[in-house]
C-alpha cells in the first residue's frame, strides 16, 4: 500500500497542564490530535488521543484465579492428601491456613502475568531498539503531535495555536 | 462537552412526603421502643444497642471521610463533600441514644451485675475500668469530642471554597489530624465500652480496627446512596459524576478487602491459637445455627462487592453502586447483630420486631436528619464542581 508522505507538526511542552489545553483546543479547532508523548500518564488525555480502556487487566484476573487454584490445590494436596500432619490437632484439610498462602500467591501470580502481559503486548524486550521523537520525554518534556485536516490551515496556523498555549519549541516533520 | 454556569447554585429540597414517611417511621420506632421496654425488656435493648451502633457509626463516617478527604489533599471530593457534611449531623442524635443507653446497661451488660462480679476474678480484675460511672463518664466525654470535632470539620469544609486558600488549607489539615487521633482513641474505647465488653471476659486487640473498617464500610455506602439519590431527583448529575462514581466505587472495593482482611485477621489468630479464653468468642458464631449468619455475613461485606465492583463499567454504573451500598449497609446490620446477638442470646438467634424496628426507624431518623441538613447547605457552587471534575477554570499558562 502506498501512502502519500503526511506533514505533521511537534509541539514541545514544559509541563502537562499546557499540553492538555493545547490539545483540547487543536480538537476543539478540527485539528488532528496523532499522538502525546509523555513521562508519565497525562490525566485526561486518553478521550482526546481515542485510547480505549486497557483491556490488561483481564491478563491479571487470568494471573490470579491460576494463583488461587493453584495454591489451594497445592496445599489441600501436600497438607491433607500426600503428606498428612497434625498441627496442633487441627483438621488436615484446614481452609483457613491456606489463605495467607493463597493470597500472596493470588497477588504473586497475578502481578506476574500482567507485567508479562504488558510487555508481551507491547513487544518491549531487553535490548529492543527505540526511536523516542524526542529522548527528553523520557525526563521533563511533553510532546504533542498534530496534523491539519485540510488546506485551509497553514503550517503557520497551527504553529500560532501551538505558540498560543506556551509552546517551547515546535518544528514539522514528514512522515512516510 | 458543555461548560457548566460559573456562577449558578443548585439546590437539593427534600421530597415533602418522603420526609413526612421517614418522620412517622422515627416516631413509630420510639414509641415500638417504649412498648418494647415493658413487652420484651430483654430483646429490645439488642435492637437499641445494635441501632444505636449504626448510627453512631454512619454519622462518625462522614467526619473521616472529610478528615481524610482534607488530609489527603483529595480534590476530587469536593463535588461530594456536602453528603459526609450532611451525615454527620446524626451525631446530637445519637449521642441522644446514648443516653438512653445508659438506662439498658443492666439487661446488656454483664459486668453491671455486682452479684456476678463478687463471683469473678477476672471480672474484679477489670472493674478498674468496667463500671458503670466510668461508662457513663466516658460516653459523655466521647461525645463531646466527637461533636466538638465534626461541627469545626463540617464549618471549615462548608467555607473552604477553594482549596488553594493556605489560610483555609492550614485550618483544615490540623483540624483534620487532630480529628483522625482523638478519633483513634476515643472510637477505640467506645468499641471495647459498647460492644466488646458485652463479652468481658474475652479481648481482642483488632476489634477497634475491625469496628473502624466497618464504620467506613457503612459511611462510604451511606454517601454512595446519597450520591446516586441526589444524581437522579436533582440536577447534581453535573457535579457528581460518573468518574465520582467509580471513586467511590473503588474504595467501597478497597475498605471492603480491609474488612475482611481485619475479619480475617482476628478469626484466623483465634482458631490457629486455640485459647480457650479466646476462642469462647468464635463457639457460638462458628457453630450453627448462628454460622450461617456469619456466612451471609463474608458474603454481604466482602464477596458480593468484591465480584461486584471489580469491573469498571460496573463503578460507573448508578444502578449497580447502589445495590451493592443497599447489601453493604445490610451486611454492616448484620455485622452488628452477630456482635450483640451471641451473648446476649445463646445458642438460638431470635429475631423478631424488637431486634428490627429499632434499627429500622433509627435509619429512618438518620436519612432524615441527613436530608434536612442536605436541603438547608445543598447550594453547590459550580465553579467548585468544575474544578472537581478536572476543569481548570483559569488556565494557568507556566512559564
Amino acid at each position: 500500500m502506498k501512502q502519500r508522505p503526511v506533514r505533521t507538526e511537534v509541539g514541545v511542552f514544559g509541563d502537562e497542564h499546557t499540553l492538555l489545553a493545547a490539545a483540547k483546543d487543536c480538537q476543539h479547532r478540527g485539528i488532528d490530535i496523532v499522538e502525546a508523548h509523555s513521562p508519565y500518564p497525562i490525566h485526561g488525555i486518553d478521550p482526546i488521543l481515542g485510547i480505549r480502556s486497557s483491556r490488561l487487566p483481564y491478563w491479571t484476573l487470568v494471573g490470579g484465579t491460576l494463583g488461587l487454584t493453584l495454591s489451594l490445590w497445592f496445599q489441600y494436596w501436600s497438607s491433607a492428601s500426600d503428606y498428612p500432619l497434625n498441627v496442633g490437632g487441627k483438621p488436615f484439610n484446614s481452609l483457613p491456613a491456606f489463605i495467607p498462602v493463597t493470597f500472596e500467591m493470588l497477588i504473586l501470580f497475578a502481578g506476574l502475568l500482567t507485567v508479562a502481559g504488558f510487555l508481551l503486548t507491547s513487544r518491549l524486550f531487553p535490548g529492543r531498539k527505540t526511536h523516542p521523537i524526542d529522548s527528553r520525554i523520557t525526563n521533563d518534556r511533553f510532546v504533542l503531535i498534530v496534523q491539519r485536516k485540510d488546506a485551509s490551515m497553514t503550517q503557520g496556523d497551527i504553529q500560532t495555536i501551538l505558540q498560543h498555549h506556551g509552546v517551547l519549541e515546535c518544528w514539522s516533520e514528514m512522515n512516510e | 462537552m458543555s461548560h457548566p454556569n460559573l456562577h449558578g447554585k443548585i439546590e437539593f429540597t427534600p421530597p415533602a412526603r418522603l420526609m413526612k414517611i421517614l418522620a412517622i417511621v422515627g416516631i413509630l420506632g420510639v414509641l415500638v421502643f417504649l412498648g418494647g421496654l415493658i413487652l420484651a425488656p430483654h430483646r429490645i435493648w439488642v435492637g437499641y444497642l445494635v441501632a444505636f451502633n449504626y448510627l453512631v457509626g454512619l454519622g462518625m463516617a462522614g467526619g473521616i471521610f472529610l478528615a481524610v478527604a482534607t488530609l489527603s489533599g483529595a480534590t476530587w471530593a469536593n463535588g461530594l463533600r456536602r453528603i459526609p457534611e450532611a451525615m454527620t449531623s446524626s451525631i446530637p442524635l445519637a449521642a441522644l441514644l446514648g443516653l438512653g443507653l445508659l438506662f439498658g446497661l443492666h439487661a446488656l451488660y454483664e459486668w453491671t451485675h455486682e452479684s456476678v462480679v463478687a463471683g469473678d476474678k477476672v471480672l474484679q480484675g477489670k472493674s478498674a475500668y468496667l463500671n458503670v460511672l466510668g461508662f457513663s463518664i466516658r460516653l459523655l466525654v466521647f461525645f463531646a469530642i466527637w461533636i466538638f470535632f465534626l461541627r469545626r470539620l463540617v464549618r471549615i469544609s462548608r467555607q473552604t471554597r477553594n482549596e488553594e486558600e493556605p489560610g483555609g488549607m492550614r485550618k483544615g489539615l490540623v483540624t483534620s489530624a487532630l480529628f483522625m487521633i482523638a478519633l483513634a482513641i476515643t472510637f477505640s474505647l467506645a468499641s471495647f465500652d459498647w460492644l466488646m465488653s458485652l463479652e468481658a471476659h474475652w479481648f481482642s486487640t483488632a476489634f477497634a480496627l475491625y469496628r473502624l473498617a466497618g464504620v467506613g464500610l457503612t459511611g462510604i455506602a451511606a454517601v454512595t446512596i446519597f450520591a446516586v439519590g441526589l444524581r437522579r431527583t436533582t440536577s447534581f448529575r453535573n457535579i457528581i459524576t460518573g468518574s465520582h462514581l467509580q471513586d467511590l466505587g473503588r474504595i467501597t472495593l478497597s475498605l471492603s478487602v480491609f474488612w475482611v482482611y481485619i475479619w480475617y485477621c482476628q478469626h484466623m489468630l483465634i482458631w490457629y491459637t486455640n485459647m480457650p479464653e479466646e476462642t469462647s468468642y468464635y463457639l457460638l458464631r462458628n457453630e450453627a445455627p448462628w454460622n450461617v449468619l456469619t456466612k451471609a455475613n463474608l458474603v454481604l461485606n466482602w464477596l458480593i462487592p468484591f465480584l461486584v465492583l471489580m469491573p469498571r463499567a460496573a463503578c460507573r454504573n448508578e444502578t449497580v453502586m447502589l445495590r451493592v451500598a443497599v447489601a453493604i449497609m445490610a451486611g454492616q446490620a448484620l455485622d452488628l447483630f452477630l456482635q450483640v446477638g451471641p451473648p446476649l442470646m445463646g445458642e438460638r438467634p431470635t429475631f423478631g420486631i424488637w431486634e428490627i424496628i429499632p434499627l429500622i426507624s433509627a435509619l429512618a431518623l438518620f436519612f432524615l436528619v441527613t436530608m434536612k441538613s442536605l436541603g438547608t447547605s445543598s447550594s453547590v457552587r459550580e465553579e467548585n464542581a468544575a474544578r472537581a471534575r478536572g476543569w481548570s477554570t483559569t488556565e494557568s499558562p507556566s512559564p
